[in-house]
């Protein structure tokens, strides 16, 4: 990736590199990137941004507003390092949260919002889940991409009811 | 793992804190391969998380008023619904409500938190980086690199777990529960006391000798171990616990990591090994804090251990244990030695490549994975050496967890060699059948 690391086009945030890409600044950036199954697509770092501020939204969790861009950023490094299978896991998921709630132009308190109704979706006991409540749980476990190998296998992200 | 050969399934706590989470064993029941694990496999660790069951001091998790009701209808389920597939399951009370180890008066995001004991919490040199910061560009950056690895305030150990503590009043509602009153909300077949006690739990030691400045008060230098009253006072608990319900159940202890750890205000490592240069105390100190308050163990008690050292890496450190625990463990013995059962193990893919080689493709990565399981389950099945005493063998995630990727299936339940690797392994034996109690003669 000529002239621009990785690091610092994810620095930068989401949004600037979807402007360069809009305005042609950088086709061969651009196609580099798409073929670089270890990099984040803008869409999906921008999901992961939402997904994180969410969390951070909810004063009762581990993240803080203003560690979000830094953990995004650990994010986005945390999946450059993943194997395949697990890179496969973080894309279908982020896809899914912006598919079914357009996760990435939430606001950090809507994200939190969608997080915690999806969290509560149908009952927790009985035969069958609502699988709103996998995929809440799926994006949290994700999340934790962020941290890297956690030795002491401690809980990760969780949200406090609304 | 002597001539018995049992495996065991962990799949974490989140099916109870995130009910219908990938790792909730009613989603994993119904899955296609499920079958074929089940087979080969008639033990599962679940983990009843406290913050989760009962987030609100006022209410008992059982009360309907209670934040976490659903959650305990959910595990009870689960634990049922095990029971019917034919499964034994170990039970464990895991972490503290922020509001039974005072630690709730300090926001996560406070300095009150930052600031609160980052010598037993996070390593002198990710702190140092925060000090040498202060004041330059870099400074809310480091900050926040502390306050994110710190332990959590849910393992801050409260002040007691004696038999008239908050904690005994939970493990007792968990006795009763799923033992007492089952089969009505499920039947567990063993009660293990904590997790890692020696990793995850803070304060390990006492303050440091040396209060002058933050490098002194991470010092270890003049501080002694405390961690290990905690859990000797947590073993005297349950049995008073089971002895006042009048029940034999196993009981297992003290679930140690076996992380090889250069800072021991963090980890404690639990015996020295040829492995490491560290010094490691936690088992010699918590047996003689056993024998101080006069703790016999017995019949109902055996000896739990994790050993992802010796799985991944080959390695022996379970006989170092076995050394240390000698003929002092008052619990159940097999094979001459102590009986031993490992509530967690697995094989990393980020050990695979440190044994193996870092330039590895990731499907080579998985098909040696999948090599090391059968590797570590076939060398632990005899009754010399390092299989000594070993009675169960323990999985750690089905579905690999993003933070620590030793799962048999990847994140989101498909395929991998280390399924088939595990399901190619089949039991022998069976709990009772073939563990004749070997108890050491009356002191």
């Amino acid at each position: 990736m000529s002239g621009v690391t990785r690091r610092q086009l994810l620095l930068r945030g989401g949004g600037v590199t979807i402007v360069l890409f809009a305005a042609g600044a950088g086709p061969v950036l651009a196609q580099e990137l798409a073929a670089d199954p270890a990099t984040l697509t803008a869409a999906r770092r921008a999901t992961a941004l939402s997904l994180l501020a969410g969390i951070a939204a909810d004063p009762g969790s581990d993240l803080t507003p203003g560690a979000v861009e830094l953990v995004a950023v650990d994010f986005a490094d945390g999946y450059a390092a993943a194997p395949a299978d697990m890179r496969a896991f973080a894309d279908a998921t982020l896809d899914r949260l912006d598919s079914e709630a357009g996760f990435a132009a939430l606001s950090p308190d809507d994200s939190l919002a969608v997080l915690r109704t999806w969290s509560v979706a149908g009952r927790p006991d009985g035969t069958t889940g609502d699988p709103r409540r996998t995929l809440a749980a799926s994006a949290l476990t994700l999340a934790g991409l962020a941290a890297g190998e956690d030795e002491l296998r401690q809980v990760g992200y969780t949200l406090q009811p609304a | 793992m002597s001539t018995v050969l049992q495996k065991c399934l962990d799949i974490t706590p989140n099916g109870v804190i995130r009910p219908w989470s990938l790792q909730d064993y009613r989603l994993i029941r119904v899955q296609p391969w499920w079958p074929e694990l089940r087979a080969t496999t008639s033990w599962l660790r679940l983990w009843a998380d406290w913050p989760t069951l009962q987030p609100q001091r006022e209410y008992a998790p059982d009360d309907p008023r209670s934040g976490g009701y659903g959650n305990l209808l959910a595990f009870d389920e689960q634990i049922k619904l095990a029971v019917a597939d034919g499964l034994n399951v170990i039970l464990l009370p895991y972490r503290y409500p922020l509001w039974a180890n005072g630690t709730d008066k300090l926001s996560f995001n406070s300095d009150a938190n930052l600031f609160y004991l980052p010598q037993d919490r996070v390593s002198f040199a990710t702190f140092q980086r925060y000090l040498n910061a202060i004041g330059t560009p870099r400074e809310a950056a480091e900050k926040e690199r502390v306050r994110g690895a710190e332990k959590s305030r849910e393992y801050n150990t409260p002040a007691s777990h004696g038999e008239d503590s908050l904690w005994a009043g939970y493990v007792d509602f968990l006795w009763q529960r799923y033992v007492v009153q089952a089969p009505e909300h499920g039947e567990v077949a063993a009660f293990e006391v904590v997790n890692e006690p020696n990793g995850q739990l803070w304060p390990q030691r006492g303050p440091s000798g040396d209060q002058s400045s933050w490098a002194g008060r991470f010092s270890p230098v003049g501080s002694d171990l405390v961690i290990h009253k905690v859990v000797a006072e947590m073993m005297a608990t349950l049995d008073a616990i089971a002895d006042h319900h009048g029940q034999t159940m196993l009981c297992l202890a003290p679930s140690t990591s076996d992380a090889d750890s250069a800072q021991p205000r963090i980890t404690s490592n639990i015996t020295p090994t040829s492995y490491s240069a560290n010094p490691g105390t936690f088992v010699d100190e918590l047996l003689d804090e056993l024998d101080r308050i006069g703790f016999r163990g017995g019949p109902r008690w055996a000896w739990s251990f994790h050993n992802y050292n010796d799985y991944e890496l080959n390695q022996h450190r379970v006989e170092f244990l076995q050394d240390h625990i000698g003929k002092r463990w008052g619990g159940r013995r097999l094979n001459g030695v102590a009986e031993l059962w490992c509530t967690e193990g697995g094989c990393r893919l980020t050990r695979v490549r440190q044994r193996f080689g870092q330039n590895l493709s990731d499907e080579q990565v998985l098909n040696q994975q999948a090599e090391v399981i059968k590797e570590a389950l076939h060398r632990h099945h005899w009754p010399g050496g390092e299989g000594a005493g070993v009675t169960m063998l323990t999985q750690y995630t089905l579905a690999a967890d993003p933070r620590f990727d030793a799962g048999l299936l990847d994140p989101g339940y498909a395929h991998r060699p280390a399924f088939d690797a595990w399901c190619g392994v089949r039991e022998r034996g069976a709990q009772g059948e073939n563990d004749p109690v070997e108890m050491p003669a009356p002191q």
